[in-house]
């Protein structure tokens, strides 16, 4: 069975053109595809359109996978066909006709409805992308980098390269924004905030660091870190900038970490021999034992720089004597008040700047108690402190005058001294009587101020030289160490959570002196009342008194219980009352003891006292131990640029490199804490109009 | 069987892209500046700057690259696959590079760029992994060109029936043929609808003026709004296709500027930090 297809095709002359196409079998596809037994390449048709199918009743269409078929224009579905129906697929139409003998069925299939110009007009009114020749990306990408690099590129070079540019040399400039404004990377410190708008002040040069010149322009004074003559180290050549970063936000710009310190100071013995400095590289697992600067020898002014760790400890000889245990007594010292308890503060203040404790004078911190009277009649006249001439003279003069003026109250004066003032004048003969009485009152009183433990002996050495008339006193003047660690910054007022004993009490300081003095004070007085079942009862009073030594900073310390003395009480052998008030006794020894009685003992904590709070770079010393300490780098205590030093830029001549003692001592700390002010060297440009 | 980019090659970008965010973000956090905060100044500063403008410059290439398509070692798949990772990568790098100090400044606006070159990145991963199979069902399988002809197609159908419909309705299925158009605005393109659809109000004036037919024109009548209702439900279609194809579009038309946006304020970023060093 077979099917002729005949596709039809006139001419434009009128001529009809015919191409046959006979497909076996009784069906036969339309439809776009070539594998369609009628293919018909047009895009208006379908892949696969329709198919027409010999049956044995006749001749069907049906449209293939839900294409619409049209029979004589109207849609259809599956449909029987009879000769002369025209079919639509897409612009052909398929007639069904005569079969020619030896076919099944025959359809001519003829386009009828060329593709016109409807198409090409739609798309030609249509647009079906976006964008267009004006808005193209193209345009736009080239719109974007090109204003980008002019105004953040080319204006500020060219701003910065503009010959009428003024530079920036003026603190007090009035401050404009400048295109360069827009490459600041970042908030600028403090400290420099009133020159933040003035780009070209520091960055005086295209693509170069900024320079130390432009630094020390300002920070003049800024010291080296050590004698570059001395010590030839290619790290003391370092730039500014190496150290200091700009554009991190408000606060410092200075390099603080420990590898900063510890390459060279880790190995600082191999690496500069002529130093005398130790090594360090950690504050926990490899720092030395502190090394005051104490004074060896006041009348000589000799300071000795020496180990805590030292044995046997060393002490210091400040021509000063002050117990201060005895100032510290609990409960109380005489004063003119009755019993007056005192404490650290009492004397010892910090200093503006909370750096370090205020100088004690005399006059402030001890005269109301050493009043430094010298003679009963002489009521309300006191010495004057700190200069042994003026005191000298007020004696004589004193006497002299009392002598002359008659009236004085000591019947073992001559007549004349005791005569009622006033009335004739006293003769040449009774004057020399007068004068020499007054003369021997003076010598005696000289003796008594100056060589008895009362006045000045009190706390003072005093030198004698001469005998007789032509005896002459001197009072050392002690040598008070301003900073026992002045390579050291320690800052008082940071450790103000913490009480003064905490660090200088003598069981922290010295313990083994302080063991030596409570060793029959308390023996094992806390274990026992530890052992001592409640606060009720007969030993209740002695357990608080244990309690509150225990919530005292001493308690730590105190070893050994006193077994004996709970025991009596337990046993009935001592009165309740009595073991009381002998429980309070020791207590007030212990604590008592913690101070120092001579003023020889430094009572510097060690560097273990601040390794209980301080450690290295790292807060996590191991593992196994749980971080809660500071992490503290050299720079926590330390200093790079050296007080002592001369300027670090420019490179300076051996000549320039003097160390300066005074200011050493000092530490580069003054005292009203202005600290800043040697620190960083800044000199600002007084204000123009 | 067609892969997705996304899952090219069992994520072969994916992981190094991952590896690389691991490194950088393990790094910053080991990093301690000897001064100051993190920045893009310090020793990692500069690694990360670096990498990032390495990382940069050739995503950008990629541009260049899809244009010569069959050249190179490695295929342009594994370019857009790693286009897209490295891209996504790109963002921990460069934030970690600015060690978070953001400013009103050349350098922010150079990583400001970035992001949004990043962000329409992402959205044309988005578009590109979801419109076309919404586009092939939409198109019923067709072509675009394909729908257009059979619009003319109806269209000359309709002339057809129409001419003996009366002037009325001729010359409502003529005015709205003539005025027929696809596209437009960028924003109508977008919306994939046309409120003035001449095609729509053609359709409507039709069903009205033919409701007037007498008896022996109404087949004729309900034949032409056959074809008119077909030919709006394709204007539709097209429509539809075309706002996707618009939403394909669209993104290029920021990704790219932006692209080079940021590599002008790149440039201006890498050379105002080692002009004022």
């Amino acid at each position: 069975m077979t099917i002729l297809v005949r596709f039809v095709t006139r001419k434009k002359s009128g001529g009809v053109a015919h191409r046959d196409v006979t497909v076996d079998g009784d069906r036969a596809r339309f439809g776009r595809s070539a594998d369609n037994e009628a293919y018909l390449n047009d895009p208006r048709v379908p892949l696969y359109q329709a198919a027409i199918e010999v049956r044995a009743n006749g001749v069907f269409v049906e449209g293939i996978t839900g294409a619409d078929v049209t029979v004589n224009g109207r849609i259809v579905g599956n449909s029987v066909l009879k000769l002369g129906d025209v079919i639509g697929i897409g612009p052909y139409d398929a007639t069904l006709v005569e079969p020619p003998p030896g076919h099944a069925a025959a359809v001519t299939v003829e386009l009828a409805r060329a593709m016109g110009d409807d198409l090409s007009r739609l798309m030609g009114r249509s647009k079906f992308t976006i964008g267009g020749p004006i808005v193209s990306r193209r345009r736009l990408s080239w719109a974007a980098a090109l204003v980008t690099l002019a105004l953040f590129l080319i204006w500020p070079v060219a701003a910065f390269f503009n010959p009428a540019r003024q530079p920036d040399t003026d603190l007090n400039r009035s401050q404009s924004w400048r295109p360069d404004m827009m490459w600041n990377s970042g908030e600028i410190s403090n400290a420099h905030k009133p020159i933040a708008q003035q780009c070209n002040r520091c960055h005086t040069e295209a693509f170069a660091f900024v320079k130390d010149e432009t630094c020390v322009a300002c920070h003049e004074t800024i010291q080296h870190h050590a004698d570059p003559v001395k010590f030839k180290f290619a790290e003391l050549t370092v730039q500014c900038e190496a150290c200091h970063k700009e554009h991190n936000g408000a606060l410092a710009v200075t390099r603080m970490d420990q590898k900063l310190c510890s390459d060279c100071h880790g190995p600082f013995r191999e690496k500069a021999p002529a130093s005398q400095l130790l090594a360090a590289s950690d504050f926990l697992k490899d720092h030395p034992e502190f090394r005051p600067t104490v004074v060896a020898d006041p009348l000589a002014r000799k300071f000795d720089r020496v180990s805590l760790a030292a044995t046997p400890r060393p002490r210091e000889n400040s021509g000063l004597t002050f117990p201060h245990d005895k100032h510290l007594r609990p409960g109380g010292i005489r004063g003119p008040d009755g019993l007056e308890p005192l404490d650290c503060d009492s004397c010892h203040q910090m200093a503006p700047g909370g750096y370090l404790m205020a100088p004690i004078t005399q006059e402030l911190h001890c005269a109301r108690c050493h009043e430094l009277a010298f003679e009963p009649v002489a009521r309300g006249r006191r010495l004057p402190h700190g200069n042994t001439e003026a005191a000298i003279a007020m004696i004589r003069e004193f006497y002299s005058d009392a002598a002359l003026h008659g009236a004085f109250p000591d019947p073992q004066a001559p007549a004349v001294v005791r005569r009622v003032p006033g009335g004739t004048r006293i003769t040449k003969a009774q004057e020399r009587e007068a004068l020499a009485w007054a003369d021997q009152q003076a010598a005696q009183s000289l003796e008594f101020v100056f060589t008895s433990r009362a006045v000045c002996g009190t706390c003072h050495i005093v030198t004698q030289t001469g005998t007789g008339a032509a005896r002459k006193y001197d009072v050392v003047t002690p040598q008070v160490a301003e900073r026992w660690l002045p390579k050291g910054l320690f800052r008082h007022s940071a450790h103000a959570t913490e009480t003064c004993q905490r660090c200088h009490s003598l069981d922290v300081t010295d313990p083994a002196k302080w063991r030596e003095r409570v060793k029959d004070a308390l023996p094992a007085f806390l274990d026992a009342m530890a052992l001592v079942p409640s606060d009720e009862g007969a030993l209740g009073p002695l357990k608080k008194a244990a309690q509150l030594l225990k919530q005292s900073p001493w308690a730590p310390g105190l070893a050994k219980p006193a077994t004996e003395l709970a025991t009596q009480v337990a046993t009935g052998e001592l009165p309740m009352a009595d073991g009381v008030r002998q429980a309070k006794r020791l207590a007030e020894d212990v604590v008592g003891a913690a101070w120092s009685d001579e003023s020889g003992d430094i009572l510097l904590p060690g560097v273990a006292s601040c390794q209980e709070c301080h450690v290295g770079d790292q807060a996590m010393i191991s593992w196994s131990q749980p971080n809660n300490r500071l992490p503290s780098t050299c720079g926590t205590c330390h200093y790079f640029h050296t007080p002592t030093q001369g300027p670090m830029h420019p490179p300076k001549s051996a000549a320039q490199t003097q160390s300066v003692p005074g200011l050493y001592r000092s530490g580069g700390v003054a005292l009203d804490g202005s600290l800043k002010a040697l620190h960083s060297g800044i000199r600002v440009a007084p204000k123009r109009d | 069987m067609h892969e997705s980019i996304l899952e090219f090659r069992g994520f072969k970008y994916l992981k190094l892209s991952a590896w690389m965010m691991l490194v950088v973000v393990l790094a910053y956090a080991l990093h301690q500046p000897n001064v100051g905060p993190p920045n893009g100044g310090t020793a990692l500063g500069y690694a990360l700057g670096t990498l990032g403008l390495g990382l940069i410059i050739w995503l950008a290439w990629f541009g260049v690259r899809k244009r010569r398509y069959g050249k190179g070692k490695m295929q342009l798949e594994d370019w857009l696959s790693a286009h897209v990772y490295l891209g996504l990568g790109l963002i921990v790098v460069a934030t970690l590079h600015t060690g978070f100090q953001f400013g009103w400044n050349v350098h922010t606006l150079a990583y400001t760029l970035m992001c949004l070159v990043i962000a329409s990145g992402i959205f044309g991963v988005y578009a590109y992994l979801r419109y076309p199979q919404r586009m092939t069902d939409n198109r019923r399988g067709q072509t675009l060109r394909e729908i257009l002809t059979q619009i003319a197609e109806l269209d000359l159908k309709a002339r057809e029936i129409s001419a003996t419909l009366g002037d009325d309705i001729h010359s409502a299925v003529m005015a709205a043929q003539e005025k027929l158009a696809f596209g437009g605005s960028t924003r109508r393109m977008l919306s994939g609808r046309d409120p003035n659809c001449p095609s729509h109000a053609a359709l409507k004036r039709v069903g009205e003026l033919t409701l007037g037919l007498p008896v022996s024109e109404a087949e004729r009548g309900r034949a032409l709004l056959a074809l008119l209702a077909r030919k709006t439900e394709l204007a539709d279609r097209v429509r539809r296709d075309l706002s996707f194809k618009a939403k394909m579009d669209i993104w290029l038309m920021f990704h790219v500027p932006l692209t080079f946006g940021l590599l002008a304020s790149l440039t201006a970023h890498v050379v105002s930090v080692f002009f004022y060093w």
